[in-house]
């Protein structure tokens, strides 16, 4: 009998943790671990949230948070003994748009984050996330420094 | 003596940039303490700002400033250069550069911490 396996839990991808942890589930990663989409929420305890709504910008948030699980993830691919999420820092925002000016809390959203290039520690990825209806809330150009 | 504000930093000054500088701006003062919630899970046994928290003090400083509430349209050229510690206290400095954008800088010591342009949208 095959075993079925989900996804990877994002606890072990982040050393993000609640109220600051946003991305929920890796929903897809592309074979090559350029590309990965999530679904992130953000609960209503999260510091930067009023009620049902936070600010549009903390969608950056949950797009680093998808990029440091997607370099997670292509981390163990090349060396199986790096199992542990490591800290990475949001270190530039090249250019980001807020279509909306907040985001709901406790409702799902689609985060994609595609690698834009990289010169280790350093990375970029243009990152998009939607709302459940497809709706485009944030789109931006972000890069991460993971140290070794 | 300053609170705690419920967004979790406490307010040490918020006033108009000084005449002598020479440029339209705003200028926040903050700090913020050991066990504010800004830091509860980013991250566990080792505390940082998260960087989306600078644009929540850029936001309230330009909320300040305006006398009402201000969202974020975009951001342009952020770029954060070092970490924000708990118990640390931090300058944010806004410059009008445009229509409907502001110039920001957050210092720690005199220090650059982040800065970039924040395109605003007033509500």
């Amino acid at each position: 009998m095959a075993l079925i396996e989900g996804p990877p839990a994002v606890e072990s991808l982040l050393p993000h943790r609640d109220p600051m942890r946003l991305v929920r589930v890796v929903v897809e990663v592309a074979p090559g671990f350029d590309r990965i989409r999530c679904m992130a929420v953000i609960p209503p305890d999260n510091p930067l949230a009023a009620g049902d709504r936070a600010p549009a910008f903390l969608g950056l948030e949950a797009a680093a948070q998808a990029a440091a699980a997607l370099e997670a993830l292509a981390r163990r691919e090349n060396d199986a003994s790096s199992q542990g999420p490591r800290l990475g820092y949001l270190v530039g925002v090249r250019e980001a748009t807020f279509h909306s000016p907040d985001l709901p809390t406790l409702e799902p959203l689609t985060v994609i984050v595609q690698a834009a290039g990289s010169a280790p520690p350093l990375a970029v990825y243009e990152a998009r996330i939607e709302s459940q209806e497809g709706e485009v809330l944030v789109t931006g150009t972000l890069s991460t420094y993971v140290p070794s | 003596m300053p609170r705690p504000e419920p967004a979790g930093y406490e307010i040490l000054g918020s006033a108009p940039a000084p005449p002598a500088s020479g440029v339209e701006g705003w200028h926040l003062s903050v700090r913020i303490p050991e066990g504010s919630p800004l830091f509860a899970g980013h991250f566990p046994g080792h505390p940082i700002l998260p960087g989306v928290a600078h644009l929540g003090l850029v936001a309230r400083a330009l909320a300040d400033w305006q006398g009402r509430k201000a969202a974020l349209a975009g951001v342009r050229g952020w770029k954060l250069r070092q970490p924000v510690k708990p118990g640390e206290t931090l300058e944010v400095r806004l410059t009008r550069t445009g229509e409907g954008a502001v110039g920001f800088v957050l210092e720690r010591g005199g220090e650059v911490v982040s800065r970039g342009t924040a395109e605003v949208a007033w509500r």
